[in-house]
């Protein structure tokens, strides 16, 4: 019974993945969610039976990504209904807040636990006050902000690491997991790349709108 | 509209006061830990005894054709051993096996698969491609617990560590266990040295980080195999692998690290700990050379350590003992226990793996041109007997 539910909780991020992908392309071609949610669907169940070498694609996503955290996995749902609905979850700010912490938070801790940097954030996550404290800031300043799924999911990582529900004993991995900080990054790269496309195109409109020397004028700087 | 407002300052003040009481069990829970970080040291006996020669037999059987390497032992109570290798069609192929074969002083058993890719993949939940470098630890007079990396997509980047238990003296093995190591999908940690004891029982366990940087990496784990801390050895970087670490003293210790194929001088590294292993210095080289293999070392005596290498810059042409001081800062050369064929480069021996199996008693098995796993046996007199006068000091 541990190994099969070991194996569903491992799937999910697969799962989800592959999901939120095929239905968030097929959304480039129809609007009608039940068209978007066939092709999330019907992208799960190829990926179970399309194989590279000796197992299915399903499987090597599987073994890539492994199970989320918690965080992760409320993240990746809400991609998933988006991908559905066509909901604009970069427009919604309980979406930038999470994704905001969760892509600062990577950025402290997977360079430095890779060995990318001299110092190993990951140790925190053991043992001592930095972390929990971080989180508990994280958690009231969502209360503060009414991004009550944030607190909530926070919450439940928290409880799941003191009943000690997964292999690790380390904090962090019960509060992101990899995926969820590339949705982050992801995320405030697509808001960031919007707000300069946008600003760009205000200038645009701005230089065209402004009165022209006219055509066979000498320019008055010459 | 009301009653929905009420409804979500019920869930605010709900979700307030449950964080509250989650944060201080959390902060209760991440007190910083008071366990001593003193290692467990038992300075061997070592009396000279023993015949002067070597004994030495292939363990793998006849016409084995698969891939074989990244041989470990455990000594047993009867003075045998309990020796572990892995098997492939390749290296780092699919369906790998976990090997076995017990040594009674005389003969080695028919070999047994302990577990393999198909049978942790089941047991974890996640598809395991291969498997490599097991490294047994002795848990009680009956319990043996076997760490090994398992390799979830291509290449070694991608290994986890796992851990199977035995509890009848390894006759039969349960089921894999996930060694959880690393935040990053809890990949490119791997096995390949002897795990040690801390005074309060915790296990130390060198590994190394694999995933484009390479740095050993010491993990801390409590009794019942799971990681509760870890500590670099050194920087991050590209630094070196497959740390050997042998404690001194109580809270001092020395690891010897495999130097990387692309990095010189090609010697031996070292990094020191005084403060039982929660902080390292940069690993540097002695002047014992290293062609970019794995050592294998232990305690030899009260003052003294002994260590299996290949003694050469280049390619793994011998596996060389020698003796060094507790500070890793003088060596002796005793002896030679394995060479390679000297007409043929490809037909090297590697990845020595040295254990003491009784007072005086030494063993050290090895792969050869990775199609069969070796034993040698010596005794202490051959030990004392073979020290040659050349010393390298760093």
């Amino acid at each position: 019974m541990s190994n099969m539910l070991d194996a569903v909780l491992n799937s999910t991020n697969a799962i989800l993945i592959i999901f939120a992908t095929f239905a968030g392309i097929a959304s480039f071609f129809t609007r009608a969610p039940i068209v978007r949610l066939a092709a999330g669907m019907i992208a799960v169940l190829a990926a179970l039976v399309l194989g590279i070498s000796s197992r299915s694609i399903f499987a090597w996503t599987v073994s890539a990504v492994e199970r989320p955290s918690f965080p992760g996995f409320i993240l990746l749902s809400v991609l998933a209904v988006s991908a559905v609905t066509g909901l604009r979850v970069t427009k919604i700010p309980e979406f930038r807040f999470a994704t905001a912490v969760l892509a600062f938070s990577g950025l402290v801790l997977y360079p430095a636990a890779t060995g990318f940097l001299n110092k190993d954030a990951y140790i925190i996550g053991y043992s001592g006050y930095i972390l929990p404290t971080c989180t508990a800031v994280v958690i009231g300043i969502a209360l503060y902000r009414g991004y009550l799924v944030s607190a909530l999911a926070l919450n439940v990582g928290i409880a799941s690491f003191l009943l000690g529900l997964g292999v690790s004993r380390n904090l962090w991995d019960y509060l992101m997991d990899p995926v969820a900080w590339i949705i982050g990054c992801g995320t405030w790269i697509a808001i960031g790349g919007g707000l300069l496309m946008a600003r760009t195109k205000a200038e645009k409109t701005l230089t065209a709108d402004q009165p022209s020397a006219g055509i066979g004028e000498t320019p008055i700087s010459h | 509209m009301q009653k929905y407002q009420s409804f979500r300052l019920a869930a605010v003040w709900a979700l307030a006061l449950s964080s509250f009481a989650l944060i201080g069990f959390l902060l209760h829970r991440m007190t910083p830990r008071t366990e001593p970080w003193t290692f467990a040291i038992s300075v061997p006996e070592a009396p000279v005894r023993g015949t002067l020669d070597l004994t030495k037999e292939v363990i793998t059987p006849a016409g084995e054709t698969s891939f074989v390497h990244g041989a470990s032992s455990v000594a047993m109570q009867d003075g045998g051993l309990l020796t572990f290798w892995y098997r492939a069609k390749y290296e780092g192929a699919n369906g790998a096996e976990l090997i076995s074969s017990r040594f009674d002083g005389q003969h080695w058993s028919p070999t047994q698969v302990v577990t393999n890719s198909a049978r942790v993949s089941g047991d974890i939940g996640i598809t395991i491609k291969s498997l490599a470098n097991p490294v047994p630890f002795r848990r009680s007079d009956r319990e043996i617990w076997l760490f090994f990396a398992a390799s979830r997509l291509s290449g070694w980047a991608t290994c986890e560590i796992g851990l199977i238990r035995s509890l009848d003296n390894g006759a039969t093995w349960g089921h894999a266990e996930r060694v959880y190591a690393s935040p990053f999908f809890n990949i490119s940690h791997l096995t390949k040295s002897t795990p040690f004891l801390f005074s309060d029982g915790r296990i130390g366990l060198p590994v190394y980080e694999e995933m484009n940087r390479k740095f050993p990496v010491l993990l801390v784990l409590d009794a019942d195999g799971r990681v509760i801390d870890r500590r670099r050895m050194g920087n991050g970087g590209k630094v070196g692998y497959q740390p050997m670490i042998v404690p001194t003293g109580p809270s001092t210790a020395i690891a010897f690290v495999r130097r990387l194929k692309s990095r010189k001088p090609k010697s031996i590294l070292i990094s020191r700990t005084s403060d039982g292993g929660q902080t390292w210095t940069v690993p540097t080289p002695i002047e014992l050379p290293n062609p970019g293999g794995p050592i294998s070392a232990i305690r030899y005596d009260s003052s003294r350590i002994l260590l299996a290498f290949n003694d050469d810059a280049q390619i793994e042409r011998n596996i060389t003992l020698a003796l060094t001081d507790l500070e890793g800062k003088t060596y002796r050369r005793v002896g030679v226990v394995a060479l390679m064929d000297s007409e043929d480069r490809k037909h090297t021996v590697a990845y020595p793996f040295l254990i003491s199996s009784a007072p005086g008693q030494f063993d050290v098995v090895y792969s050869r041109p990775m199609k069969t796993i070796n034993h040698v046996r010596f005794s202490s007199a051959w030990v004392q007997a073979g020290a040659q006068p050349q010393t390298a000091t760093q």
